[in-house]
């Protein structure tokens, strides 16, 4: 560590502290003045973690598997650099080493870093990753890159940057099958080898064969794309190496991996996907993991990830959806909810929410008139969109344009369950405001 | 009257799916007759009972499909067009109404059709777009994202670009209209929010199946709603 870096450090955790002082928590300002300073500054620092470097992409799940392998991995006494707020540019990343460095030096024996699709190619050039974990791929984003085949040539990139990485990857995702084997790398695999789901209809992404082109058939399929697929022309789904069976949904999620049980407090379906990923990645890099079904059962959701807030007689449920494989995952867990009377629906269109909500109508909001909800209101910047997507299923509502005033409006009729369901930034907005609901109810 | 629905299993970007729904609820509610039939690839498609075609975009290797399998219906196509049948393309549909498609891979033939071609550059043109038309006394808002620069010559564009990108960017025009088919880059999708644009389809179709009189109006409060809200945020 030269002078230069030692000087880019010290001015990034200046600018950490001082943007943590005008309200803004980030790991992304530290990380553009460090990397401005010293652009050497994250490839020296990475290098500085002694046992292994994992990166996580996919289009959902990947904030929620870094966050669980961070946390368990810390747990189980590993020293962890981890960009846990989900500043995943490079940017973002340099910020969370330098910030965990002292004095030039990095004390760590794992990095788990989440990475945005597009800029793993990027980032990748500085990082020693050993494993490279590909949670799914949805059709997202989709006002940045264009289309899902532009992803996938990102992520290649990225995959060639690295000759020793290994990958993990969702098995029961024919895209992210197709992305291993195009990269000619071995690959292991999680997926969920049973029917868990009623058979439904529902959008289907990569219902053609990414080798040939034709219709996949399924012999079931869970959501989206994810099922176990075939086609006429020999793709099919492998063998997959952390198979998950038995799973119950009745109570939290409850599952059998490698004859191993695991009771786990948190709900959607999806889930099982994310802590699949998570126990396959201890397993394929070595760690301590003797303890990790205890460790699991006593794991909350993190906030604003079907969190549940208690408001006088309501009982409210907030979570994020922000694409349709989300929001329908959501709408599935509704549909299983008989005691939910009431839901919000939060559409804003911010960068990072994407700004175009055409994603709306690929969503099967018909399956509200399924539930016993009396009461729908939408908000955010494009509420009135999210009105008029509603209206065209038959189904409606009512928009209050402010997300304060519309949980208050919800509020008024006193359900006995409501849920609130926002894209990514009417999440903390929500979040901080259902918390003072919550308390102020209590006192 | 009889909707097709060109390949959706293959172009179905972009929540196109609620063009679809939008023409079917808005003869619905109006206690008309709708069925919609989706095309798949190998299903044979007879223009002659058609009412309106819709064809959406896919990705670039999904849109050459579907222009290999269009190639080969080319002629009864443009014969439902030229007799004034009616077409709303969009974005990959309406690249493939033109001459070519012209990318850093090549150039791929389109149904020849409209005197339009489309040449890809890098740079995409994504965002919120808003249009003034000749075709309906509302503007018409929706979110535009490609990467193909299409030049449209003589055409008659859909609109003035009140604010976006439009076409090609500079030029200040967006989409196509020729006879009853419009071509246009607008996702959002397009007829939810602008309700008078599908019912101007809707009309057309009217029209040449010999029904007479108007549309019957419907309350599309919800519908003006979402548009304005769009309109004056980008319209100051
Ligand atoms: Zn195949």
């Amino acid at each position: 560590m030269n002078v230069t870096q030692r000087l880019a450090i010290t001015g990034a955790k200046l600018a950490s502290r001082m943007s943590r002082l005008i309200g803004k928590q980030g790991q992304n300002l530290p990380g553009t003045i460090g990397l401005r300073l010293s652009p050497g500054i994250l490839r020296d620092l990475s290098h500085q973690v002694s046992q292994a470097t994992v990166m996580v992409c996919g289009t959902n799940g990947k904030t929620t598997v870094n966050n669980l392998l961070a946390d368990l991995s810390e747990q189980n006494g590993y020293r962890v650099v981890a960009n846990r707020t989900g500043a995943n540019l490079t940017e973002g990343v340099a910020g969370s080493y330098i910030l965990a460095s002292r004095g030039g030096r990095i004390e760590a024996d794992l990095a788990f870093l989440e990475s945005d699709e597009a800029w793993a190619r990027h980032t990748i050039k500085h990082l020693p990753v050993d494993l490279m974990i590909i949670t799914n791929l949805f059709r997202d984003q989709l006002d940045r890159y264009g289309e899902i085949d532009t992803t996938m040539e990102y992520l290649l990139e990225a995959i060639e940057r690295k000759p020793d990485l290994r990958l993990l990857v969702n098995g029961d995702d024919p895209l992210c099958v197709h992305l291993a084997q195009t990269s000619g790398r071995s690959f292991s695999t999680f997926g969920i080898t049973e029917p868990v789901l009623a058979q439904t209809e529902e959008t289907r992404e990569a219902t053609f064969c990414p080798v040939c082109d034709r219709p996949l058939d399924y012999q079931f399929y869970h959501y989206s794309q994810l099922g176990h697929y075939d086609c006429t022309c020999g793709f099919h789904r492998p063998a997959i190496d952390y198979a998950v069976t038995e799973v119950d949904l009745s109570d939290g999620l409850s599952f059998k991996l490698a004859g191993q049980a695991y009771t786990i407090a948190y709900r959607g379906f999806y889930n099982i996907y994310n802590f699949a990923a998570v126990i396959a990645a201890f397993d394929l890099l070595d760690l301590k993991r003797d303890r990790l079904p205890q460790q699991l059962q006593l794991f909350l959701p993190k906030a604003g990830r079907n969190e549940i807030f208690q408001v006088g007689p309501t009982r409210l449920i907030l979570n994020l959806a922000k694409n349709p494989a989300g929001f329908n995952q959501n709408l599935h867990s509704l549909l299983a909810d008989d005691t939910a009377e009431a839901v919000l629906l939060g559409i804003n269109d911010e960068a990072q929410d994407g700004r175009d909500v055409s994603w709306l109508w690929d969503v099967d909001f018909e399956r509200l008139k399924k539930t016993d909800v009396k009461q729908i209101l939408t908000t955010g910047a494009r509420g009135a969109d999210m009105l008029l997507r509603l209206k065209y299923d038959g189904i409606e509502g009512r928009l209050v344009l402010e997300l304060r005033a519309a949980i208050d409006q919800l509020l008024q009729a006193q359900p006995k369950v409501a849920y609130v369901l926002v894209n990514y930034t009417l999440l903390q907005p929500a979040h901080a405001y259902l918390k003072a609901l919550a308390q102020r109810s209590r006192s | 009257m009889k909707i097709g629905h060109l390949f959706p299993d293959l172009l179905n970007l972009y929540g196109d799916l609620g063009n679809i729904r939008t023409l079917q609820r808005r003869l619905e509610w109006r206690g008309l007759d709708v069925s919609v039939e989706n095309y798949r690839l190998s299903d044979e498609i007879d223009f002659s009972r058609l009412d309106l075609v819709v064809l959406g975009g896919g990705s670039d290797r999904e849109q050459q499909i579907v222009c290999q399998r269009l190639q080969t219906i080319k002629d009864d196509f443009r014969a439902y067009i030229e007799d004034g049948g009616v077409v709303l393309a969009i974005c990959g549909g309406y690249q493939l109404l033109g001459q070519f498609y012209e990318s850093s891979r090549g150039r791929i033939a389109g149904l020849g059709i409209l005197e339009i071609d489309t040449v890809q550059h890098d740079r995409r043109l994504i965002g919120n777009i808003v249009l003034d038309s000749r075709l309906i006394d509302q503007p018409i808002v929706g979110f535009e994202n490609h990467a193909g620069r299409t030049n449209i010559y003589r055409h008659e564009p859909l609109g003035k670009v009140i604010t976006g990108y439009g076409n090609d960017e500079s030029g200040g025009y967006e989409g196509v209209v020729y006879k009853h088919v419009i071509g246009t880059y607008l996702h959002g999708p397009l007829l939810p929010k602008n309700p008078k644009l599908a019912d101007w389809l809707l009309q057309k179709a009217r029209q040449r199946a010999g029904q007479t009189g108007e549309l019957s109006p419907l309350d599309d409060r919800l519908e003006h709603q979402a548009n304005q809200a769009m309109y004056h945020r980008l319209i100051k």
